[in-house]
């Protein structure tokens, strides 16, 4: 499924730094990953270690104040990181989507959103003419199962729930057709009824339309039900990749299994020695690997030896040169 | 419109129990002071007779509860009363025995003449900072953003007395390009009032600038990094149009808001600038009025200002109000 020629989308070393005081912390550290043709990858990992920063990077964006040291984002020949913003504004929104966390805050306050939807098609000439557009907008807000679409159109984003806004921003992804759609924690913001009638229209429109999606998430419950693969993050770092199953049953690196361990569970209790321990401190990384400090595997070298992903199976890659080990122990 | 009203009328209620708590204040203050209008007027040639016979006449001689009281039954049915000490002009005669000036008549031209000169400070000094709040906002990861910025901040620490005088000695003395008084009375043509008004108005903006400026610049900072702006960004459209479809009429509503809060300093740095430049407006009176102790006239003075303080609280109120959409469909 990931040959990477025909990838849609690749990233090769992608190293993002903010700026924090006056010094470059770094954020995201030679990240590298491609996304098949309809594939689903998921991106997990706990709060502030790089995801959204990453997912930014796939449209050649990054947030005030940070920047892009080095890599590359490859798209149809393209580098992302070297277009200029009027180039890049072709690709925005048209052939690269997000969808962002919360819905409340992503639609501009002082306009109806009927208006928003608009703009994009015009923007990217999708339909001709005003009239033919507001058609379209119509449509689109039906599809996504929004009640009365002609009233909706009129409303300003406070005027709506929160399922109604996230699903005004799909309404937009689905007129752009895009090939790649970043879903950034599309449902954290929402209740669990809502957010299940959003991952359903989510995965409805992926097999309709044929989309890539990159979702990124913290929870690892979602990715078991949508995604083809996964890669877990950790301060900034791929720290394992693998189809959806493989990573579930078989993960071999100690943070992935700290993760599903920490996922709660009914039936089984969870074992001590995956539990995770302490927080992710981005000042007190060691030179090797970023996780060995709540490491239960850890010995003494690996907070000075480097970690690099290496296949630990089919299709499937770690950073940890104990894999074997942690295989072993865990049987 | 219902907004509106629900918006405004619990204001009006506070707005006058604030101006009723001003004008006791300040009453109270004015008699904390030592010394009262007749020693102030009398001076030197002050004689207890002499003294006596004055504060009968000007009613100094009743205890001041029954005095304020007095003052304000007048003042709330729109009688101003008469000043102490200034004279009535010779050509109006003295018609039923009044021999003072009447407040109403000293106080109203005054105050179009502090507003003249604010609303001049103010056209200067509202595009300039909304302009430069802007482009610093946009601009933040240059590097003449941060020049930029400490030069605003720099108009801002100086205070507006010296910003005045040294534009008083450089323009007016020196170049001789102003006038270094503001007589705007005495001008003869309207060419000559704008001349008189540009020294005095500048240096208000220039101390206003700063403050106006940040919160442009605030509000704009806080917008482009909002989720929306970003949302915006990414759907492919232009810089341009997510700037001033989507960043500025999100911002716009708490700066002007600010802005117009900002008057508060502006009345607060005209009374300073007033008395650099000689200006005839209403800080100068209330100087004036204070150093003879004239009560009604410092009592009018007062609820004037006050009142151009809370009517911009209001007008700022609704400003941002009609700005907000969240506020104004509700």
């Amino acid at each position: 499924m990931t040959v990477s020629n025909e990838a849609v989308i690749q990233v090769e070393d992608l190293t993002v730094d903010y700026l924090d005081r006056q010094a470059w912390v770094n954020v995201v550290n030679r990240m590298s990953f491609s996304i098949a043709p309809g594939e689903t990858l998921g991106l997990a990992g706990e709060s502030g270690c790089g995801k959204s920063t990453t997912g930014f990077a796939l449209f050649g964006y990054r947030r005030p104040g940070s920047r892009i040291r080095a890599g590359s984002v490859q798209f149809e020949g393209l580098d992302l990181l070297s277009l200029d913003e009027r180039a890049l504004q072709h690709i925005r929104g048209a052939e690269i989507f997000l969808v962002p966390q919360n819905p409340a805050s992503t639609l501009t306050p002082s306009m109806r959103v009927g208006r928003q939807v608009i703009e994009t098609l015009e923007s990217h000439k999708i339909s001709s003419g005003r009239r033919e557009a507001e058609e379209r907008t119509l449509e689109l807000f039906a599809q996504v199962g929004l009640p009365q679409p002609g009233e909706i159109a009129q409303r300003y984003p406070h005027q709506l729930s929160g399922g109604q806004q996230q699903r005004v921003v799909i309404a937009i992804a689905l007129a752009c057709q895009p090939k790649l759609v970043v879903l950034d924690e599309p449902t954290t913001a929402l209740d669990v009824t809502t957010q299940a009638r959003i991952l359903r229209l989510l995965d409805r429109l992926k097999t309709e339309h044929g989309m890539s999606v990159l979702y990124i998430t913290h929870n690892l419950g979602v990715l078991a039900q949508i995604c083809n693969r996964v890669a877990v993050m950790y301060a900034g770092e791929l720290v394992e990749v693998a189809p959806t199953a493989e990573l579930f049953n078989n993960p071999r690196h100690p943070y992935t299994r700290g993760l599903i361990a920490a996922v709660p569970r009914l039936s089984a209790p969870n074992e001590d020695r995956e539990k995770l321990r302490g927080l992710l401190r981005r000042e007190e990384l060691p030179p090797g690997c970023r996780f060995a400090p709540r490491c239960n595997y850890a010995l003494s070298e690996c907070s000075t030896q480097l970690q690099a992903l290496t296949t630990v199976g089919k299709d499937h890659q770690a950073a940890c040169w104990l894999w074997e080990r942690v295989a072993e122990e865990v049987g | 419109m219902r907004f509106a009203l629900r918006l405004i009328l619990p204001r009006v209620g506070l707005a006058i129990l604030a101006l009723v708590a001003i004008s006791l204040i300040t009453f109270t203050l004015v008699e904390l002071l030592p010394g009262d209008a007749v020693t102030r007027v009398l001076g030197r040639n002050a004689t207890p007779e002499r003294e006596k016979v004055w504060r009968e006449r000007m009613n100094l001689d009743r205890p001041p509860v029954v005095r304020y009281t007095l003052w304000f039954s007048r003042f709330v049915r729109g009688d101003w009363g008469e000043s102490l000490v200034s004279a009535r002009p010779a050509t109006e005669g003295a018609p039923g025995g009044r021999r003072n000036r009447a407040v109403a008549d000293m106080v109203w031209p005054r105050l179009k003449n502090t507003l003249i000169l604010a609303g001049y400070a103010l056209l200067l000094y509202i595009p300039t900072s909304l302009f430069l709040g802007i482009i610093t906002a946009v601009f933040r990861e240059q590097r003449f953003t941060a020049w930029l910025s400490a030069l605003v901040v720099l108009g801002t620490a100086v205070p507006e007395y010296v910003i005045g005088i040294l534009l008083l000695l450089i323009f007016a003395i020196t170049l001789n390009w102003f006038p270094p008084l503001a007589l705007i009375d005495q001008a003869e043509s309207t060419l000559e009032v704008v001349q008189m008004l540009t020294l005095p108005a500048l240096t208000l903006a220039i101390a206003m600038t700063g403050i106006a400026v940040r919160m442009m610049q605030g509000s704009l900072l806080t917008v482009l990094d909002s989720d929306y702006v970003r949302f915006a960004t990414l759907k492919g459209l232009s810089r341009r149009r997510v700037l001033l479809l989507h960043a500025l009429p999100n911002a716009l509503g708490p700066a002007v808001r600010v802005t117009v809060l900002s008057i508060v300093w502006l009345i607060g740095g005209v009374v300073l600038v007033e008395v650099i430049f000689t200006f005839p407006g209403l800080g100068m009176l209330l100087l004036d009025s204070l150093r003879l102790l004239d009560t009604p006239v410092i009592l009018a003075a007062a609820m004037l200002l006050s009142s151009v303080l809370i009517f911009a609280n209001l007008a700022a109120d609704l400003l941002a109000a009609f700005l907000n959409p969240r506020l104004r469909t509700d």
